[in-house]
């Protein structure tokens, strides 16, 4: 791991060599193992290390050159530097971000100092031979777990170890330690008479005695049986109930709602006018909680070095706040949320999700189109326009009974869609991206394959 | 030459050093033989070294201002070792010969390989003489020639204001250009040694629409391979006409009503449903995965018997060529479907090794950090002999896809695709426009669908997500006609 010494060493040589530039860096050094099994049972394993570096160099007329590298050899460091400022004299010369300080930084989210471990993770890293062993018992229990599953063609056990650092020439130097174990199972199976399904699961968790396989093998084994004899409904609609992890993947698909970057580019929905509007039914609350107890490996600072913290986003269906890194915040009159992305060009993004329960599904639960899972959000989404138009797993129930189908889509607009939330579940579900109950809508258009 | 040991190993690697300054070649010969003897002699099979050198330069200009210049290198290695048919992959930015030692011990020890086996005895690998597609090529000099910053800038400002004055209602328009400089060398047990450069450059405009409750975005791109002065002499004028028409007609567009149709698509990026449904489970990756159903069907209709379809690596220019793919083979073309026979898969050296079917070039990845695999370069669908017209003119009513968005097909072989621009086909002519449609089904049924095609092929660019990361590939196709599909929309 990077310590502060290292950093500081690493600022006060770049600075030997080129007095009086201004700087930052920041970047991360990963290590990460992976096992999967193939269908012929046999193990593929695959390890690496890597650094990734931004290097940001302001010129004399206070304008930033970016430079991405994968090095943080001092040779490599100058070249960046010269780089950096031939981009500068070229580059953005508006809305120019500032070289930021502790005090605009603001303390980090832990006491006494700033590198911290966050995680079990190095303390208990597992070998690649428990990875691969505990792999092959998640998927055999899933193999066997029901005649008619033909196999796990998608399945994967990560370990990973990451190093985040960020330092600059007014003195703030910032380092994090941080990593997780995660898996998926993606299992496919066939009743006679019916199309073949496939499904999944995935679980994170700080270490692989804290990851339950078996869990995750159980979990995606109920959620393949119960979708092996789908049904067909006519294309209609109807009422929608997105499961919590449906509809996080549905509102981060359209993530430039909460951009503060997104409505200065007017590349959203939204316009600065938006804040406070009601933009959504009154029982939508969403908060961007980076510190949540379900997130495994949070991050504590942003790319500008700026701590990260809570931010809401949705109160009672009204428009509270945005995500800002620094040069949007100005635009606003208000302060960096702590969500800088630092490449080419400086955006924002989410940490966490928490979409707040509600007081239950009521009777919609009973009569609806249930989307479980959405896919091909990459094509399906318009996020400019709002729209979307959406393959998904999920039920047909009817008075309670579910029958699964086959070949539907879901179809919509984003803030028609948010505008017709009837009720939200009592209970959040944990996703990759956030916590969220599952979300009743009034009604959506749903296509289903003759 | 006398067999090695491994304390011969060990002094000759203590000596020999990782020139990672300058270009790839002869250079690496020493320490990449000794490597490779070593994870011979501890027990491998076959082993791979995958060096690699980026530099790319991305400039992006929003609304008429520049808003990023964002120049990055990068440098790394790739080892991969079998054992039978297992095998393992370690990567690495540390190009050291220590870094590159701690790569193959890795590897090793994931095989369960010992490197410490002081009495194992075997050669260096002997390589073959050096098969260097760069030099042989003229590709030395590309990145030399390349547009620089300052020109790249000044184009993309060009490009822009032509938008802004040809665009109606426009509200924001994002004008980016990148190259994507790589430099490879691989070298394998095997013997094989080559070397190559590689050079896509890409412009594209995206243009986002509104009035009142109204939305429409589009964006169209060129791109090209090998060309050093693309984003120097690329005419983007013709383009910012495309997207003027086809956002000023899509801002007014209905919403399609869901349901069946048969189906006229237009050629170009039209390609990208046979890329989706059909390429992805060609690849002997799915065999491996069991996601084909085509796996036993070689020699077998599996399509309609006006389809034929390649995928190739040796079209000039074309954004999914390559001289050699990543375990240095040299580029082929190769006959997937002939009239709706199936002829051949797309195999890596694993997929070759694993199920017998000939590699094929297509050994491909994103970056070092992933084993290669069999992946797609120019896939299309071989033209056919009837017109675009006549193709509409024989639907009674049907939808018209003039542009395809991106799309996917799961393990099932079940496939999506988002249609961009969209007219309904009425009476045999096109009628209005529509919008958010998506077009879903499964592979087998849509193969067997595709009842003619046009004589009008034509190739786009294009990125494809798989195994091995994000790669550059080209789709295309005629215009073809598909008899009957469900189409995604509003009820």
């Amino acid at each position: 791991m990077m310590t502060q010494n290292d950093i500081q060493t690493l600022i006060a040589s770049l600075l030997k060599e080129k007095p009086g530039i201004q700087f930052d860096i920041s970047g991360s050094s990963v290590e990460d193992q992976t096992v999967k099994i193939k269908e012929s049972g046999t193990l593929d394993q695959s390890a690496s290390q890597r650094t990734n570096v931004t290097l940001r160099v302001w010129n004399s007329a206070g304008r930033v050159g970016v430079v991405q590298l994968t090095s943080l050899a001092s040779k490599d460091l100058l070249a960046a530097v010269d780089l950096a400022l031939e981009a500068a004299h070229v580059g953005p010369s508006e809305d120019l971000p500032l070289l930021p300080s502790l005090s605009q930084a603001g303390e980090l989210p832990v006491k006494n100092n700033a590198q911290v471990v966050v995680g079990k993770h190095t303390a208990e890293s597992a070998s690649i031979e428990q990875l691969a062993e505990a792999l092959s018992a998640g998927v055999e229990l899933l193999k066997t777990s029901h005649p008619s599953i033909q196999g796990v063609p998608y399945n994967a056990l990560s370990q990973r170890r990451v190093d985040r650092f960020y330092a600059n020439t007014a003195g703030l130097v910032r380092s994090q330690q941080g990593g997780s174990v995660s898996t998926y199972l993606y299992a496919k199976g066939q009743v006679d008479g019916y199309k073949p399904r496939a499904a999944g699961h995935w679980d994170e968790q700080n270490s692989l005695a804290e990851l339950s396989l078996t869990e995750v093998a159980k979990v995606t084994s109920k959620i393949l049986v119960s979708h092996l004899q789908p049904g067909k409904i006519p294309s209609g609609k109807y009422p929608v109930v997105f499961s919590g992890k449906a509809f996080l993947d549905l509102l981060d698909a359209f993530s430039n709602l909460f951009s503060a970057q997104n409505i200065l580019d007017k590349q959203s929905l939204h316009s600065k006018d938006s804040l406070g509007q009601l933009i959504a039914s009154e029982l939508l609350n969403v908060t961007d909680d980076p510190l949540h107890k379900e997130n495994i490996s949070p991050a504590l600072f942003d790319g500008e070095g700026t701590a990260v913290r809570s931010t809401v986003l949705v109160e009672h269906g009204r428009l509270k706040g945005l995500w800002h890194h620094s040069v949007s915040a100005k635009a606003f009159a208000t302060q960096s949320t702590g969500h800088a992305r630092v490449g080419a060009k400086m955006v924002v993004g989410p940490w966490f999700y928490n979409v707040a329960p509600g007081a239950g599904l009521g009777a919609i639960a009973e009569n609806c189109i249930w989307v479980e899972e959405v896919q091909a959000l990459h094509a399906g989404v318009n996020s400019l326009q709002g729209s979307f138009s959406l393959p998904f797993l999920g039920f047909r129930v009817e008075n309670g009974q579910r029958m699964s189908l086959d070949g539907v889509t879901v179809a919509g607009d984003i803030l028609a869609t948010l505008k017709s939330i009837v009720a939200l579940g009592e209970k959040q579900e944990r996703a990759s991206g956030g916590v969220c109950p599952a979300v009743a809508v009034a009604s959506l258009s749903i296509t289903c394959e003759l | 030459m006398r067999p090695l040991l491994e304390r011969d190993f060990k002094a000759s690697f203590s000596t020999t050093q990782a020139p990672i300054e300058g270009p790839f070649g002869e250079s690496w010969r020493p320490l990449l033989s000794l490597i490779l003897g070593h994870a011979r002699r501890s027990g491998a099979d076959f082993a791979e070294v995958f060096l690699e050198r980026r530099n790319t330069l991305r400039v992006t200009t929003e609304n008429g201002k520049v808003t990023a210049v964002a120049p990055a290198f990068s440098l790394g290695a790739g080892v991969r070792c079998f054992k039978g048919t297992q095998d393992v992959y370690v990567s690495t930015n540390d190009l050291s010969r220590e870094g590159l030692r701690w790569a193959v011990d890795q590897a090793l020890a994931m095989l369960g390989l010992s490197t410490r086996m002081k009495h194992s005895i075997g050669r260096d690998v002997q390589l073959e003489p050096l098969r260097d597609f760069a030099s042989f090529k003229g590709k030395n000099s590309w990145l030399a020639a390349c547009a620089g910053v300052t020109e790249m800038s000044g184009r993309l400002l060009e490009q822009s204001a032509a938008l802004k004055k040809k665009v109606a209602h426009l509200q924001s328009d994002q004008v980016s250009a990148f190259r994507d400089w790589q430099e490879v060398l691989v070298a394998a047990s095997d013997g094989v040694f080559a070397r190559d450069i590689r050079l896509h450059q890409l412009s594209r405009l995206g243009v986002n629409c509104a009035d009142g409750a109204d939305r429409a975005s589009a964006h169209e791109q060129r791109a090209s391979t090998g060309q050093p002065d693309f984003l120097k002499t690329v005419d983007m004028s013709p383009v910012v006409s495309e997207l003027a028409d086809s956002v000023g007609v899509m801002l007014r567009a209905d919403y399609v009503s869901a349901g069946q149709y048969p189906l006229v698509m237009a050629n170009r990026f039209g390609g990208v449903i046979f890329h989706e449904a059909c390429g992805h489970l060609l690849e002997t990756t799915q065999i491996e995965r069991k996601t084909t159903p085509f796996a036993d069907s070689l020699g077998q209709p599996i399509a309609h018997e006006s389809l034929s379809a390649w995928d190739e690596g040796v079209t000039e220019g074309a954004f999914g060529s390559t001289d050699m793919d990543d375990e240095g083979m040299p580029a082929q073309s190769t006959l997937l479907i002939e009239n709706g026979i199936l002829r051949n898969f797309i195999a890596d050296r694993a997929g070759s090794m694993r199920f017998g079917h000939p590699r094929t070039g297509s050994g491909r990845r994103q970056n070092f950090t992933f084993a290669a695999a069999s992946r797609m370069r120019n896939t299309f669908i071989a033209p056919g002999k009837f017109t675009p017209e006549e193709l509409i003119s024989s639907c009674e009513s049907g939808l018209y896809c003039k542009k395809m968005g991106g799309g996917s097909v799961g393990a099932t072989g079940e496939f999506n695709f988002a249609v961009a621009e969209a007219y309904l086909i009425e009476k045999g002519k096109l009628g209005k426009p529509v919008k958010g449609a998506t077009l879903i089904g499964t592979a087998v049924d849509i193969m067997k669908k595709i009842s003619a095609c046009a004589n009008d092929i034509e190739l786009a660019p294009g990125f494809c997500g798989s195994v091995s990361g994000t790669i550059y590939t080209t789709v295309g196709q005629p215009h073809l006609k598909v008899d009957n599909i469900t189409v995604g929309g509003r009820a």
